[in-house]
């Protein structure tokens, strides 16, 4: 017994010594540990501020025209979102573009990114390279080119070369987006479909598309978010028309309307609600198969003791 | 006789400068089973792709029953398979997997397509899965929903390819008695694609050994492992030893070094003078040096033990011949353990001489880097 107690204070002597060295190490694992938090949150502040700024400005009431101090507030900009003269048509154009040019250019692009993942053709690298030069090109220099290729064929500028602009942009970046989801794709499924009768077209409709439609959907997104807010190379081709950037950018010369807050918000907050949609019903998904299963599970282990 | 359910006539396949399959004939009965062995690339899941439809021969016809289906497109070949990794649909649920080929065909009411796929399921013991997703589904169960999916076709003939590729041992031991159980239960003819020759034997009524794109032997099982004809199946199904001799005369032949063996007469009706010998490992007895103990009409050649291992129900011994030649021998461990022979001790092998089988080619036996 004696021994025994010698053994443990002899430990307990040792711990001792060992605690000093020890301390300010944990000391430093939680100063660590905490300036994680610090950082990861100086991280999030330094992306939401600008968004909670603009969000919070458009329940301003301006002194002036220029809605950059705080006044007073109010939710006249709110009710009337479309008060200012030339918004309303700037806000239209703007999603007119933008839905056309998401709808034309994922489905070329998507057959594209098909077309290159799938088959190796002559021309195969080229066209690689080329799909990439739009995203990689300056917009500034796409712009003024684009520009210059409409006044030489004398095509006049308005909705029709916002769009084509829109469009040839977008499909880059629909094509990478959607190669990325194809590169990842088993054949053999296909492979299976066709073995199970399924012909070419409804391979594609039931196997192929659905399977790639997370990455066409994504870039859908993706291009409706660079068409809705470009402004540079809209501004070289727009011609006589407005579209929404346009319209915020020329507003800034002679004041900035708080309805230009208002429809940012909207904009900010319609995307925010689209996704926590999106995370619900994938939620929802999930427990419904999961409830299926335990039904099966339960059926299953009921025929077995009968 | 009844026509064969697939044919294949002088078939060839080459992927650029690689012949993958060259010049092919291959027929198999209705209701068989049969499997295509080889070492990988030897152009057996080719041969499958081009019975599927999923590749085009380079040359030669593919005829399902008296039907040329060369050229046609798979959907629309009476042809079904079960894919290395299932290739499953994942995002549609077990039942509309299953029933996705009667539905393409426009196979009845909902009811009955029901009941089809219910059937389906109880056949691979799957009953209850039919609302899960493929991804909640193990190696085991994904493969027989795979098997279900293709069978409910009631196809002319199901290809597999390398069904069981994926299943840990013990797993792919009860899949391979119940794909048998399943294929004499359905009654359609079977092709089977895999490199394990262990699996070809458990399961086939025949197999076919590849090899470069060529069929070397096809026949039952036992046939196959009892008379290989070429030193490649002889090597790839098993372990064989092989020795080369010198025909001395009708059912005789002297080994290299000196010792003269009797083999089956037929064997070497060939008219070769210069073959290889073989005989299966279990097929020969150790004696002690010298004694010519139950020796009586059986074939003798001395050596010396040069390794001894245990491996419980036997013991593999390596033997040692004058002419450097190396024996393997399974001895059953019906005895007492201290009977067994030590490394260094002189032996003599005994095997019967209608145990002996006949190697007229001339090429190498695989080793087991080309197995692989």
């Amino acid at each position: 017994m004696a021994a025994g107690t010698e053994v443990t204070q002899a430990t307990g002597a040792q711990q001792d010594t060992a605690q000093p060295r020890k301390a300010p190490s944990r000391f430093w694992a939680r100063v660590r540990y905490q300036l994680l938090n610090v950082f990861a949150g100086l991280a999030f502040l330094y992306l939401l501020v600008p968004i909670a700024v603009v969000i919070l400005f458009s329940f301003n009431d301006p002194p002036g025209r220029f809605n950059f101090t705080w006044h007073k507030f109010s939710t006249a900009a709110w009710q009337h979102p479309f008060a200012t003269p030339g918004i309303q048509d700037a806000v239209v154009l703007s999603l007119k573009i933008a839905f056309l040019s998401t709808i034309i250019a994922t489905i070329l692009g998507t057959l594209m990114a098909l077309a290159l993942a799938r088959y190796s053709f002559r021309g195969r690298s080229v066209t690689n390279f080329v799909i990439f030069l739009p995203m990689a090109t300056p917009e500034i220099v796409m712009g003024s080119s684009l520009l210059t290729l409409f006044i030489s064929i004398s095509f006049n500028r308005g909705f029709t070369t916002i769009l084509i602009a829109h469009i040839m942009f977008n499909i880059s970046y629909v094509v990478v987006t959607v190669k990325a989801r194809i590169y990842g794709f088993d054949r053999r499924m296909e492979e299976a479909a066709m073995d199970l009768y399924a012909n070419e077209f409804t391979t594609f409709r039931k196997i192929t598309l659905p399977l790639i439609m997370p990455g066409v959907l994504a870039a859908a997104m993706l291009a409706f978010a660079l068409s809705i807010d470009d402004f540079v190379i809209t501004q070289f081709n727009a011609g006589p028309d407005i579209t929404f950037p346009l319209f915020i950018y020329g507003a800034a010369r002679t004041g900035v309307p708080v309805q230009v807050n208002v429809i940012g918000s909207m904009i900010f907050l319609i995307a925010i609600g689209l996704m926590a949609v999106n995370i619900l019903y994938q939620n929802y998904r999930g427990k419904r198969d999961a409830i299926a299963i335990s039904g099966a599970v339960r059926k299953a282990q009921l025929a077995e003791a009968t | 006789m009844e026509q064969p359910d697939v044919r294949l006539e002088r078939v060839t396949k080459q992927f650029g400068d690689v012949k993958a399959v060259d010049d092919l004939s291959l027929s198999f009965d209705r209701g068989g089973f049969v499997a295509l062995l080889g070492p990988s690339g030897c152009g057996k899941t080719t041969t499958l792709r081009m019975i599927g439809g999923f590749e085009e021969p380079t040359a030669g016809t593919v005829y399902l029953g008296e039907q040329d289906v060369t050229g046609l497109p798979p959907y629309k070949r009476e042809v079904n398979t079960v894919f290395q990794n299932y290739a499953l649909f994942p995002h549609m649920t077990i039942f509309d997997n299953v029933a996705f080929g009667i539905r393409q065909r426009g196979g009845g009411s909902k009811h009955q397509i029901a009941q089809q796929v219910g059937e389906m399921l109880e056949l691979v013991q799957l009953a209850g899965f039919e609302r899960r997703k493929p991804t909640q589904l193990s190696g085991g169960q994904a493969q027989r929903v795979a098997l279900a999916r293709a069978l409910i076709n009631k196809p002319r003939v199901l290809l597999l390819d390398e069904p069981l590729g994926a299943l840990d041992l013990k797993l792919r031991k009860q899949m391979q008695i119940e794909l048998k159980r399943i294929q004499t239960e359905v009654n359609i003819t079977f092709i089977h694609v895999t490199h394990d020759q262990e699996e070809a034997m458990t399961m086939a009524d025949r197999i076919a050994v590849m090899n470069q794109g060529q069929v070397e032997q096809i026949g039952p099982p036992g046939e196959l492992y009892e008379q290989p004809r070429t030193a490649f199946v002889a090597g790839f199904l098993g372990v064989s030893n092989m020795v080369w001799a010198t025909v001395t005369g009708p059912g005789t032949v002297q080994l290299h070094e000196g010792t003269v063996a009797r083999v089956p007469q037929e064997s070497l009706e060939g008219g070769h003078k210069e073959l290889r010998i073989g005989v299966r490992p279990e097929k020969m007895r150790i004696v002690a040096n010298g004694s010519g103990d139950g020796a009586g009409d059986a074939n003798r050649l001395d050596g010396t033990v040069k390794d001894v291992s245990y491996i419980g129900v036997s013991t593999q011994y390596i033997i040692e011949t004058a002419a450097g030649d190396e024996l393997t021998v399974f001895a059953q461990n019906v005895g007492r353990s201290a009977e067994r022979a030590a490394p260094g001790q002189k032996v003599g092998v005994l095997w019967d001489p209608e145990h002996t089988f006949v190697i007229t080619d001339t090429r190498e036996v695989p080793t087991l880097e080309e197995q692989l």
